[in-house]
Protein backbone atom coordinates (compact mmCIF):
# COMPACT_ATOMS: atom_id res chain seq x y z
CA UNK A 1 0.00 0.00 0.00
CA UNK A 2 1.07 3.61 -0.43
CA UNK A 3 2.23 5.51 2.61
CA UNK A 4 3.52 8.99 3.38
CA UNK A 5 7.29 9.27 3.76
CA UNK A 6 9.20 12.30 4.86
CA UNK A 7 12.21 13.96 3.24
CA UNK A 8 13.45 15.42 6.49
CA UNK A 9 16.02 17.74 4.92
CA UNK A 10 13.24 19.52 3.02
CA UNK A 11 10.94 20.11 5.98
CA UNK A 12 10.92 23.68 7.24
CA UNK A 13 8.37 23.16 9.98
CA UNK A 14 6.16 25.75 8.30
CA UNK A 15 3.06 23.87 9.39
CA UNK A 16 1.12 24.12 6.14
CA UNK A 17 0.62 20.35 6.23
CA UNK A 18 -1.15 20.78 9.57
CA UNK A 19 -3.40 23.53 8.23
CA UNK A 20 -4.45 21.51 5.18
CA UNK A 21 -4.94 18.37 7.27
CA UNK A 22 -7.02 20.17 9.87
CA UNK A 23 -9.10 21.89 7.19
CA UNK A 24 -9.74 18.70 5.24
CA UNK A 25 -11.00 16.95 8.39
CA UNK A 26 -13.24 19.86 9.39
CA UNK A 27 -16.79 20.80 8.39
CA UNK A 28 -15.39 22.93 5.57
CA UNK A 29 -12.83 20.65 3.90
CA UNK A 30 -12.36 22.98 0.91
CA UNK A 31 -11.89 26.27 2.68
CA UNK A 32 -9.14 27.02 5.17
CA UNK A 33 -10.73 30.34 6.12
CA UNK A 34 -14.15 28.80 6.79
CA UNK A 35 -12.61 25.85 8.63
CA UNK A 36 -10.75 28.10 11.04
CA UNK A 37 -13.27 30.93 11.33
CA UNK A 38 -16.70 29.33 11.01
CA UNK A 39 -16.49 25.80 12.39
CA UNK A 40 -18.13 25.13 15.72
CA UNK A 41 -15.59 22.31 15.81
CA UNK A 42 -11.98 23.26 16.36
CA UNK A 43 -9.84 22.21 13.36
CA UNK A 44 -7.18 19.81 14.58
CA UNK A 45 -4.52 18.24 12.41
CA UNK A 46 -3.65 14.59 12.65
CA UNK A 47 0.04 15.23 12.06
CA UNK A 48 2.74 16.29 14.47
CA UNK A 49 5.25 18.86 13.27
CA UNK A 50 8.25 18.28 15.46
CA UNK A 51 10.66 21.13 15.93
CA UNK A 52 13.97 20.96 17.70
CA UNK A 53 16.36 23.85 17.36
CA UNK A 54 16.83 24.37 13.62
CA UNK A 55 15.46 20.97 12.72
CA UNK A 56 11.89 20.23 11.82
CA UNK A 57 10.02 17.15 10.74
CA UNK A 58 6.37 16.53 10.02
CA UNK A 59 5.43 13.07 11.25
CA UNK A 60 2.22 11.07 11.06
CA UNK A 61 0.79 7.60 11.62
CA UNK A 62 2.74 4.81 9.98
CA UNK A 63 -0.32 2.58 9.45
CA UNK A 64 1.81 -0.12 11.03
CA UNK A 65 1.68 -3.76 10.03
CA UNK A 66 1.27 -4.56 13.72
CA UNK A 67 -0.75 -1.56 14.91
CA UNK A 68 -0.50 -1.20 18.69
CA UNK A 69 -3.39 1.28 18.64
CA UNK A 70 -5.70 -1.33 17.14
CA UNK A 71 -4.56 -4.02 19.56
CA UNK A 72 -4.90 -1.70 22.56
CA UNK A 73 -8.19 0.05 21.83
CA UNK A 74 -10.56 -0.71 24.69
CA UNK A 75 -13.63 -0.05 22.55
CA UNK A 76 -12.58 -1.96 19.45
CA UNK A 77 -12.90 1.39 17.65
CA UNK A 78 -9.66 1.18 15.67
CA UNK A 79 -9.81 -0.92 12.53
CA UNK A 80 -7.98 -1.48 9.25
CA UNK A 81 -9.73 -0.41 6.03
CA UNK A 82 -9.74 -2.46 2.86
CA UNK A 83 -6.99 -0.21 1.54
CA UNK A 84 -4.80 -0.99 4.52
CA UNK A 85 -5.12 2.28 6.44
CA UNK A 86 -5.52 2.05 10.23
CA UNK A 87 -8.36 4.35 11.22
CA UNK A 88 -10.41 5.35 14.26
CA UNK A 89 -14.19 4.99 14.11
CA UNK A 90 -15.10 8.30 15.71
CA UNK A 91 -18.62 7.08 16.56
CA UNK A 92 -17.26 4.26 18.69
CA UNK A 93 -14.20 6.05 20.12
CA UNK A 94 -14.77 7.15 23.73
CA UNK A 95 -11.61 9.23 23.95
CA UNK A 96 -9.95 7.14 26.66
CA UNK A 97 -6.42 7.79 25.39
CA UNK A 98 -5.19 4.19 25.50
CA UNK A 99 -4.12 4.38 21.86
CA UNK A 100 -2.31 7.67 22.55
CA UNK A 101 -0.27 5.70 25.08
CA UNK A 102 0.07 2.65 22.84
CA UNK A 103 1.43 4.36 19.70
CA UNK A 104 5.21 3.84 19.77
CA UNK A 105 5.78 7.14 17.96
CA UNK A 106 3.30 9.25 19.91
CA UNK A 107 1.34 10.14 16.79
CA UNK A 108 -2.21 9.99 18.09
CA UNK A 109 -3.78 13.06 19.68
CA UNK A 110 -6.62 13.17 22.16
CA UNK A 111 -8.70 16.27 21.56
CA UNK A 112 -12.16 17.63 22.12
CA UNK A 113 -13.19 18.54 18.61
CA UNK A 114 -16.69 19.82 19.33
CA UNK A 115 -17.67 22.27 22.07
CA UNK A 116 -19.43 20.22 24.73
CA UNK A 117 -18.63 17.11 22.76
CA UNK A 118 -16.59 14.10 23.65
CA UNK A 119 -12.85 13.67 23.45
CA UNK A 120 -11.66 11.71 20.42
CA UNK A 121 -8.49 9.99 19.34
CA UNK A 122 -7.27 11.77 16.23
CA UNK A 123 -4.76 10.23 13.85
CA UNK A 124 -3.84 10.27 10.20
CA UNK A 125 -6.41 8.34 8.16
CA UNK A 126 -4.74 8.93 4.78
CA UNK A 127 -7.56 11.40 4.17
CA UNK A 128 -10.13 8.59 4.25
CA UNK A 129 -9.48 7.73 0.64
CA UNK A 130 -11.37 10.94 -0.25
CA UNK A 131 -8.34 12.72 -1.64
CA UNK A 132 -6.27 11.46 -4.57
CA UNK A 133 -3.15 12.51 -2.74
CA UNK A 134 -3.19 12.99 1.04
CA UNK A 135 -3.69 16.70 1.68
CA UNK A 136 -0.36 17.13 3.47
CA UNK A 137 1.56 15.58 0.57
CA UNK A 138 -0.32 17.62 -2.04
CA UNK A 139 0.18 20.93 -0.28
CA UNK A 140 3.72 20.85 1.08
CA UNK A 141 5.49 23.78 -0.63
CA UNK A 142 8.82 21.96 -0.58
CA UNK A 143 7.64 18.47 -1.53
CA UNK A 144 8.99 17.29 1.79
CA UNK A 145 6.27 14.66 1.99
CA UNK A 146 6.09 11.93 -0.62
CA UNK A 147 3.44 9.34 -1.41
CA UNK A 148 5.19 6.08 -2.13
CA UNK A 149 4.55 2.34 -2.25
CA UNK A 150 5.66 0.76 1.00
CA UNK A 151 7.86 -1.94 -0.52
CA UNK A 152 9.60 0.57 -2.75
CA UNK A 153 10.24 2.89 0.19
CA UNK A 154 11.53 0.11 2.39
CA UNK A 155 13.92 -1.09 -0.27
CA UNK A 156 15.58 2.29 -0.45
CA UNK B 1 -10.86 -31.84 15.52
CA UNK B 2 -10.81 -28.16 16.12
CA UNK B 3 -9.70 -25.13 18.05
CA UNK B 4 -11.66 -24.58 21.24
CA UNK B 5 -11.58 -21.31 23.13
CA UNK B 6 -13.11 -20.92 26.57
CA UNK B 7 -13.76 -17.22 26.87
CA UNK B 8 -15.20 -14.48 24.71
CA UNK B 9 -13.50 -11.28 25.72
CA UNK B 10 -10.32 -9.51 24.65
CA UNK B 11 -7.83 -12.38 24.85
CA UNK B 12 -10.22 -14.77 23.14
CA UNK B 13 -10.83 -12.31 20.29
CA UNK B 14 -7.07 -11.73 19.96
CA UNK B 15 -6.61 -15.48 19.60
CA UNK B 16 -9.44 -15.84 17.09
CA UNK B 17 -8.08 -13.07 14.87
CA UNK B 18 -4.60 -14.63 14.88
CA UNK B 19 -5.88 -18.17 14.25
CA UNK B 20 -8.02 -17.02 11.33
CA UNK B 21 -5.10 -15.08 9.84
CA UNK B 22 -3.27 -18.42 9.57
CA UNK B 23 -6.11 -20.91 9.20
CA UNK B 24 -9.44 -19.94 7.67
CA UNK B 25 -10.82 -23.47 7.56
CA UNK B 26 -10.40 -25.55 10.67
CA UNK B 27 -13.40 -25.58 12.99
CA UNK B 28 -13.19 -22.94 15.71
CA UNK B 29 -15.49 -23.13 18.72
CA UNK B 30 -15.93 -20.45 21.37
CA UNK B 31 -17.55 -21.24 24.71
CA UNK B 32 -18.36 -18.54 27.27
CA UNK B 33 -20.31 -17.93 30.46
CA UNK B 34 -21.84 -14.56 29.58
CA UNK B 35 -24.70 -14.36 27.13
CA UNK B 36 -23.41 -11.56 24.95
CA UNK B 37 -21.26 -11.22 21.87
CA UNK B 38 -17.83 -9.96 22.91
CA UNK B 39 -18.25 -6.59 24.52
CA UNK B 40 -15.66 -4.04 25.58
CA UNK B 41 -15.59 -4.56 29.34
CA UNK B 42 -13.97 -1.19 30.15
CA UNK B 43 -16.91 0.50 28.41
CA UNK B 44 -19.44 -0.58 31.04
CA UNK B 45 -18.86 2.66 32.94
CA UNK B 46 -19.50 4.66 29.74
CA UNK B 47 -22.79 2.78 29.34
CA UNK B 48 -23.82 3.57 32.91
CA UNK B 49 -23.00 7.25 32.48
CA UNK B 50 -25.01 7.20 29.21
CA UNK B 51 -21.95 8.26 27.24
CA UNK B 52 -22.55 5.30 24.92
CA UNK B 53 -25.57 3.27 23.85
CA UNK B 54 -25.80 -0.51 24.06
CA UNK B 55 -25.03 -0.96 20.38
CA UNK B 56 -21.62 0.67 20.85
CA UNK B 57 -20.48 -1.51 23.74
CA UNK B 58 -19.62 -4.41 21.46
CA UNK B 59 -15.93 -5.03 20.91
CA UNK B 60 -16.29 -6.25 17.31
CA UNK B 61 -18.98 -5.90 14.62
CA UNK B 62 -22.14 -7.97 14.91
CA UNK B 63 -21.15 -10.24 12.02
CA UNK B 64 -17.71 -10.99 13.52
CA UNK B 65 -18.51 -14.60 14.41
CA UNK B 66 -20.10 -15.37 11.05
CA UNK B 67 -17.29 -13.73 9.08
CA UNK B 68 -14.65 -15.62 11.03
CA UNK B 69 -16.47 -18.93 10.75
CA UNK B 70 -16.89 -19.50 14.49
CA UNK B 71 -19.37 -21.74 16.31
CA UNK B 72 -20.48 -20.17 19.55
CA UNK B 73 -21.86 -21.52 22.82
CA UNK B 74 -22.83 -18.66 25.11
CA UNK B 75 -24.40 -18.84 28.58
CA UNK B 76 -22.35 -21.89 29.59
CA UNK B 77 -22.11 -22.10 33.36
CA UNK B 78 -20.54 -25.53 33.65
CA UNK B 79 -17.66 -26.63 31.45
CA UNK B 80 -15.71 -29.82 32.11
CA UNK B 81 -12.28 -30.33 30.61
CA UNK B 82 -10.63 -33.73 30.15
CA UNK B 83 -6.99 -33.11 29.16
CA UNK B 84 -6.28 -36.83 28.65
CA UNK B 85 -9.11 -37.40 26.18
CA UNK B 86 -8.69 -33.83 24.92
CA UNK B 87 -12.39 -33.18 25.33
CA UNK B 88 -14.54 -30.37 26.61
CA UNK B 89 -17.98 -31.22 27.92
CA UNK B 90 -20.82 -28.76 28.25
CA UNK B 91 -23.34 -29.60 30.95
CA UNK B 92 -26.32 -29.64 30.95
CA UNK B 93 -26.70 -29.99 27.18
CA UNK B 94 -24.27 -32.89 27.51
CA UNK B 95 -22.33 -31.85 24.41
CA UNK B 96 -18.80 -33.20 24.08
CA UNK B 97 -16.27 -31.42 21.89
CA UNK B 98 -12.88 -32.87 20.97
CA UNK B 99 -10.17 -30.26 20.74
CA UNK B 100 -6.84 -30.19 18.99
CA UNK B 101 -5.82 -27.03 20.78
CA UNK B 102 -7.60 -25.47 23.74
CA UNK B 103 -7.31 -21.89 24.97
CA UNK B 104 -8.29 -20.86 28.49
CA UNK B 105 -9.20 -17.18 28.31
CA UNK B 106 -11.60 -16.98 31.22
CA UNK B 107 -10.46 -13.59 32.46
CA UNK B 108 -11.03 -12.33 35.96
CA UNK B 109 -13.86 -11.99 38.42
CA UNK B 110 -14.56 -9.54 41.23
CA UNK B 111 -12.78 -10.08 44.52
CA UNK B 112 -15.37 -10.66 47.25
CA UNK B 113 -14.26 -8.78 50.35
CA UNK B 114 -14.88 -10.49 53.72
CA UNK B 115 -17.46 -7.91 54.88
CA UNK B 116 -19.76 -8.66 51.95
CA UNK B 117 -22.85 -10.76 52.56
CA UNK B 118 -25.55 -11.68 50.05
CA UNK B 119 -29.06 -10.32 50.06
CA UNK B 120 -28.67 -6.56 49.70
CA UNK B 121 -30.71 -5.22 46.79
CA UNK B 122 -28.56 -2.09 46.53
CA UNK B 123 -25.04 -3.52 46.61
CA UNK B 124 -23.40 -4.23 43.26
CA UNK B 125 -20.15 -5.37 41.68
CA UNK B 126 -18.78 -3.41 38.72
CA UNK B 127 -17.52 -6.09 36.37
CA UNK B 128 -20.08 -7.20 33.80
CA UNK B 129 -22.52 -5.54 31.44
CA UNK B 130 -25.32 -7.10 33.52
CA UNK B 131 -23.85 -5.49 36.66
CA UNK B 132 -24.21 -1.98 35.21
CA UNK B 133 -27.64 -2.76 33.77
CA UNK B 134 -28.74 -3.69 37.30
CA UNK B 135 -27.18 -0.51 38.72
CA UNK B 136 -28.88 1.54 36.00
CA UNK B 137 -32.31 0.01 36.78
CA UNK B 138 -31.83 0.50 40.50
CA UNK B 139 -30.90 4.15 40.10
CA UNK B 140 -33.88 4.75 37.82
CA UNK B 141 -36.36 2.99 40.13
CA UNK B 142 -35.08 4.35 43.44
CA UNK B 143 -33.93 7.87 42.52
CA UNK B 144 -30.64 7.29 44.35
CA UNK B 145 -28.79 10.31 45.64
CA UNK B 146 -25.72 9.07 47.51
CA UNK B 147 -23.42 6.41 46.10
CA UNK B 148 -20.66 4.73 48.07
CA UNK B 149 -17.88 3.13 46.02
CA UNK B 150 -15.80 0.74 48.07
CA UNK B 151 -12.35 0.60 46.46
CA UNK B 152 -10.28 3.48 45.11
CA UNK B 153 -8.48 1.61 42.35
CA UNK B 154 -8.90 1.87 38.59
CA UNK B 155 -12.33 0.23 38.52
CA UNK B 156 -13.56 2.14 41.59
CA UNK B 157 -12.57 5.43 39.97
CA UNK B 158 -14.36 4.70 36.69
CA UNK B 159 -17.43 3.50 38.61
CA UNK B 160 -17.37 6.70 40.67
CA UNK B 161 -17.00 8.81 37.53
CA UNK B 162 -20.03 7.20 35.90
CA UNK B 163 -22.14 7.74 39.03
CA UNK B 164 -21.12 11.42 39.22
CA UNK B 165 -22.16 11.79 35.59
CA UNK B 166 -25.53 10.28 36.53
CA UNK B 167 -25.96 13.07 39.05
CA UNK B 168 -25.28 11.20 42.29
CA UNK B 169 -23.11 12.37 45.16
CA UNK B 170 -20.24 9.94 45.30
CA UNK B 171 -18.04 8.86 48.19
CA UNK B 172 -15.02 6.64 47.62
CA UNK B 173 -13.93 4.45 50.54
CA UNK B 174 -10.35 3.23 50.23
CA UNK B 175 -8.29 1.14 52.67
CA UNK B 176 -4.93 2.67 51.68
CA UNK B 177 -3.93 6.25 52.45
CA UNK B 178 -4.24 7.15 48.76
CA UNK B 179 -6.26 6.16 45.72
CA UNK B 180 -4.76 4.29 42.74
CA UNK B 181 -1.90 2.80 44.77
CA UNK B 182 -1.18 0.23 42.06
CA UNK B 183 -0.20 2.93 39.55
CA UNK B 184 0.43 6.27 41.29
CA UNK B 185 2.87 7.45 43.90
CA UNK B 186 1.55 9.38 46.90
CA UNK B 187 2.14 12.86 45.44
CA UNK B 188 0.43 12.06 42.13
CA UNK B 189 -2.48 10.40 43.93
CA UNK B 190 -3.01 13.49 46.10
CA UNK B 191 -3.07 15.65 42.98
CA UNK B 192 -5.79 13.45 41.46
CA UNK B 193 -7.74 13.41 44.72
CA UNK B 194 -7.66 17.23 44.85
CA UNK B 195 -8.94 17.43 41.28
CA UNK B 196 -11.76 14.95 41.96
CA UNK B 197 -12.71 16.65 45.23
CA UNK B 198 -13.29 19.83 43.22
CA UNK B 199 -15.68 17.84 41.08
CA UNK B 200 -17.70 16.59 44.00
CA UNK B 201 -16.17 13.25 44.98
CA UNK B 202 -15.58 12.75 48.73
CA UNK B 203 -12.76 10.49 49.84
CA UNK B 204 -12.60 8.28 52.90
CA UNK B 205 -8.99 7.12 52.88
CA UNK B 206 -7.22 4.72 55.25
CA UNK B 207 -10.74 3.39 55.77
CA UNK B 208 -11.42 -0.32 55.89
CA UNK B 209 -15.04 -1.47 55.70
CA UNK B 210 -16.04 -3.82 58.55
CA UNK B 211 -19.63 -4.45 57.48
CA UNK B 212 -22.63 -3.09 55.64
CA UNK B 213 -25.64 -2.27 57.81
CA UNK B 214 -29.20 -2.76 56.66
CA UNK B 215 -31.90 -5.31 55.92
CA UNK B 216 -32.97 -5.62 52.30
CA UNK B 217 -31.01 -2.53 51.48
CA UNK B 218 -27.72 -1.40 52.97
CA UNK B 219 -27.87 2.13 54.33
CA UNK B 220 -24.35 2.54 55.63
CA UNK B 221 -20.88 1.07 55.46
CA UNK B 222 -19.46 0.58 58.95
CA UNK B 223 -15.74 1.32 58.93
CA UNK B 224 -13.07 0.39 61.46
CA UNK B 225 -13.37 4.03 62.46
CA UNK B 226 -16.55 5.79 61.48
CA UNK B 227 -19.30 5.09 59.00
CA UNK B 228 -20.44 6.22 55.55
CA UNK B 229 -24.08 6.53 54.52
CA UNK B 230 -25.40 5.73 51.10
CA UNK B 231 -28.41 4.51 49.20
CA UNK B 232 -26.42 2.54 46.63
CA UNK B 233 -23.13 0.70 47.08
CA UNK B 234 -20.60 -0.46 44.50
CA UNK B 235 -17.94 -2.96 45.54
CA UNK B 236 -14.73 -2.57 43.53
CA UNK B 237 -12.06 -4.10 45.71
CA UNK B 238 -10.15 -5.83 42.95
CA UNK B 239 -10.26 -8.50 40.29
CA UNK B 240 -8.89 -12.02 40.73
CA UNK B 241 -8.13 -14.46 37.91
CA UNK B 242 -11.01 -16.74 37.07
CA UNK B 243 -9.47 -20.21 37.26
CA UNK B 244 -11.14 -21.61 40.37
CA UNK B 245 -13.53 -23.66 38.28
CA UNK B 246 -10.71 -25.01 36.14
CA UNK B 247 -9.30 -27.64 38.45
CA UNK B 248 -7.17 -29.77 36.20
CA UNK B 249 -4.59 -32.23 37.47
CA UNK B 250 -1.21 -31.06 36.37
CA UNK B 251 -2.27 -27.52 35.46
CA UNK B 252 0.33 -25.27 37.06
CA UNK B 253 -1.34 -22.29 38.67
CA UNK B 254 0.46 -19.53 40.55
CA UNK B 255 -1.68 -16.45 40.97
CA UNK B 256 -2.91 -17.11 37.46
CA UNK B 257 -2.53 -20.00 35.04
CA UNK B 258 1.20 -20.17 34.32
CA UNK B 259 2.27 -20.01 30.71
CA UNK B 260 5.61 -20.06 28.90
CA UNK B 261 6.65 -17.64 26.16
CA UNK B 262 4.39 -19.49 23.68
CA UNK B 263 1.38 -19.09 25.99
CA UNK B 264 1.48 -22.88 26.63
CA UNK B 265 0.32 -24.10 30.02
CA UNK B 266 1.85 -27.08 31.79
CA UNK B 267 -0.68 -29.35 30.05
CA UNK B 268 -0.10 -30.34 26.42
CA UNK B 269 -2.11 -28.49 23.78
CA UNK B 270 -3.70 -26.25 26.41
CA UNK B 271 -2.91 -22.51 26.27
CA UNK B 272 -3.91 -19.59 28.44
CA UNK B 273 -4.08 -15.87 27.78
CA UNK B 274 -5.43 -12.63 29.23
CA UNK B 275 -6.43 -11.72 32.77
CA UNK B 276 -6.37 -15.37 33.86
CA UNK B 277 -2.79 -15.98 32.71
CA UNK B 278 0.57 -15.45 34.35
CA UNK B 279 3.09 -14.77 31.59
CA UNK B 280 6.54 -13.21 31.40
CA UNK B 281 6.46 -9.57 32.41
CA UNK B 282 8.81 -7.30 30.50
CA UNK B 283 10.52 -5.36 33.28
CA UNK B 284 10.97 -8.06 35.90
CA UNK B 285 11.39 -11.00 33.53
CA UNK B 286 9.21 -12.92 35.99
CA UNK B 287 5.82 -14.53 35.36
CA UNK B 288 3.21 -12.05 36.55
CA UNK B 289 -0.46 -11.26 36.20
CA UNK B 290 -0.76 -8.04 34.20
CA UNK B 291 -4.52 -7.76 33.76
CA UNK B 292 -4.89 -4.87 31.33
CA UNK B 293 -6.80 -5.00 28.06
CA UNK B 294 -3.96 -4.42 25.55
CA UNK B 295 -1.93 -7.13 27.23
CA UNK B 296 -4.85 -9.54 27.05
CA UNK B 297 -5.18 -8.88 23.32
CA UNK B 298 -1.47 -9.38 22.67
CA UNK B 299 -1.35 -12.57 24.75
CA UNK B 300 -4.41 -13.88 22.94
CA UNK B 301 -2.82 -13.05 19.61
CA UNK B 302 0.39 -14.84 20.57
CA UNK B 303 -1.57 -17.87 21.78
CA UNK B 304 -3.57 -17.92 18.55
CA UNK B 305 -0.50 -17.99 16.32
CA UNK B 306 1.04 -20.78 18.37
CA UNK B 307 -2.21 -22.76 18.33
CA UNK B 308 -2.33 -22.44 14.55
CA UNK B 309 1.17 -23.82 14.22
CA UNK B 310 3.27 -20.66 13.96
CA UNK B 311 5.73 -20.51 16.82
CA UNK B 312 5.77 -16.97 18.17
CA UNK B 313 7.32 -15.85 21.43
CA UNK B 314 5.40 -13.37 23.55
CA UNK B 315 7.28 -10.08 23.84
CA UNK B 316 6.44 -9.75 27.55
CA UNK B 317 3.63 -7.99 29.37
CA UNK B 318 3.98 -4.32 30.18
CA UNK B 319 1.48 -2.66 32.48
CA UNK B 320 0.09 0.56 31.02
CA UNK B 321 -3.12 2.45 31.62
CA UNK B 322 -4.85 5.53 30.34
CA UNK B 323 -7.38 6.52 32.94
CA UNK B 324 -9.28 9.70 32.18
CA UNK B 325 -11.49 10.64 35.13
CA UNK B 326 -13.96 13.51 34.91
CA UNK B 327 -11.78 15.32 32.40
CA UNK B 328 -8.36 14.67 33.97
CA UNK B 329 -5.96 12.58 31.86
CA UNK B 330 -3.92 10.08 33.83
CA UNK B 331 -1.45 7.93 31.93
CA UNK B 332 0.95 5.43 33.50
CA UNK B 333 3.25 2.63 32.41
CA UNK B 334 5.68 0.21 34.03
CA UNK B 335 6.86 1.04 37.54
CA UNK B 336 4.93 4.30 37.58
CA UNK B 337 4.49 4.30 41.37
CA UNK B 338 8.22 4.17 42.26
CA UNK B 339 9.65 7.28 43.87
CA UNK B 340 13.31 6.70 44.66
CA UNK B 341 15.38 4.18 46.66
CA UNK B 342 17.19 2.44 43.88
CA UNK B 343 15.47 4.44 41.16
CA UNK B 344 16.32 7.74 39.51
CA UNK B 345 13.26 9.92 39.21
CA UNK B 346 12.83 13.11 37.21
CA UNK B 347 9.71 15.10 37.77
CA UNK B 348 8.00 18.18 36.44
CA UNK B 349 5.01 19.58 38.30
CA UNK B 350 3.20 22.22 36.28
CA UNK B 351 0.17 24.28 37.15
CA UNK B 352 -3.40 23.16 36.62
CA UNK B 353 -2.86 19.51 37.57
CA UNK B 354 0.00 18.88 35.15
CA UNK B 355 2.45 16.30 36.42
CA UNK B 356 5.19 14.40 34.64
CA UNK B 357 7.43 11.79 36.20
CA UNK B 358 9.94 9.43 34.59
CA UNK B 359 11.45 6.53 36.55
CA UNK B 360 14.83 5.03 35.68
CA UNK B 361 16.67 2.05 37.10
CA UNK B 362 20.34 1.87 36.18
CA UNK B 363 19.75 4.52 33.50
CA UNK B 364 17.01 2.42 31.85
CA UNK B 365 13.51 3.89 31.67
CA UNK B 366 11.24 1.55 33.65
CA UNK B 367 8.16 3.62 34.33
CA UNK B 368 6.37 6.95 34.03
CA UNK B 369 3.32 8.90 35.10
CA UNK B 370 1.81 11.76 33.10
CA UNK B 371 -1.18 13.71 34.38
CA UNK B 372 -2.89 16.48 32.38
CA UNK B 373 -0.94 16.87 29.16
CA UNK B 374 -0.34 13.38 27.80
CA UNK B 375 0.87 14.25 24.31
CA UNK B 376 3.58 11.97 22.85
CA UNK B 377 3.30 9.64 25.89
CA UNK B 378 3.35 6.63 23.58
CA UNK B 379 7.01 7.33 22.88
CA UNK B 380 7.87 6.94 26.59
CA UNK B 381 6.02 3.63 26.65
CA UNK B 382 7.96 2.45 23.62
CA UNK B 383 11.23 3.47 25.30
CA UNK B 384 10.37 1.20 28.24
CA UNK B 385 9.65 -1.67 25.87
CA UNK B 386 12.93 -1.09 24.05
CA UNK B 387 14.77 -0.88 27.41
CA UNK B 388 16.33 2.34 26.17
CA UNK B 389 19.33 3.55 28.14
CA UNK B 390 19.83 7.23 29.01
CA UNK B 391 23.27 7.91 30.42
CA UNK B 392 23.35 11.69 30.22
CA UNK B 393 21.04 14.46 31.39
CA UNK B 394 17.63 12.79 31.58
CA UNK B 395 15.65 15.98 32.14
CA UNK B 396 15.70 16.79 28.41
CA UNK B 397 13.12 14.03 28.03
CA UNK B 398 10.61 16.29 29.75
CA UNK B 399 11.25 19.30 27.53
CA UNK B 400 8.30 20.56 25.45
CA UNK B 401 10.17 19.64 22.25
CA UNK B 402 10.52 16.02 23.29
CA UNK B 403 9.89 13.72 20.36
CA UNK B 404 11.43 11.51 17.72
CA UNK B 405 13.80 14.25 16.53
CA UNK B 406 15.20 14.67 20.02
CA UNK B 407 15.70 10.95 20.45
CA UNK B 408 17.56 10.78 17.15
CA UNK B 409 19.74 13.68 18.23
CA UNK B 410 20.77 12.00 21.46
CA UNK B 411 21.42 8.74 19.69
CA UNK B 412 18.45 6.74 20.93
CA UNK B 413 17.00 5.30 17.78
CA UNK B 414 13.44 4.04 17.87
CA UNK B 415 13.18 0.77 16.00
CA UNK B 416 10.10 0.00 14.03
CA UNK B 417 8.31 1.46 11.07
CA UNK B 418 10.06 3.53 8.42
CA UNK B 419 9.50 7.29 8.43
CA UNK B 420 11.98 8.78 6.04
CA UNK B 421 12.09 8.68 2.29
CA UNK B 422 15.47 7.64 1.01
CA UNK B 423 18.25 5.75 2.63
CA UNK B 424 18.56 7.78 5.88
Amino acid sequence: MKKIYIRKDYCLGCGLCEIYCATFHSRYPDSIVKAYKLSASKPVSRLVVEKMGDDACSVMCRHCREPMCLYSCIAGAVYRTGEGAVVVDEDRCVGCGTCVLACPYGLIKKEKVKEGGKFLALKCDLCGGKSELPQCVANCPNEALVWREEEEACAM
Amino acid sequence: MCYVIIGNSTAAIGAVEAIREKDRDKRLIMIARENYNAYARPLISYYLSRSIEEKNIYYRPYDFYGCHNIETFWGQEEILIDPEKKEVRLKPQDITISYEKLLLATGGKPHKPPFLRDGFANVFFFHTFDDVKKIDSFINENKCKEAVVIGGGLIGLKAAESLVLRGLEVKIVEAEEQILSSILDYEAAKLVERYLQKRGIDFWLSSRVKSLAGDEKAYKAVLEEGEVNGDIFVVATGIIPNHESIKLKGLKIGQGIEVNEYMETSLPDIYAAGDVAEAYELISGQKRLVPILPNAYLQGRTAGFNMAGEKKAFEGSLAFNSLPVLGLNIVTAGLSYETGDGYTVIKQVGDSFNYKKLVFRDDVLVGFTLIGDISRCGIYRHLIKEKAVFYADKSILLRPDFGLLMLEKIGVGIKGEKFYDGSN
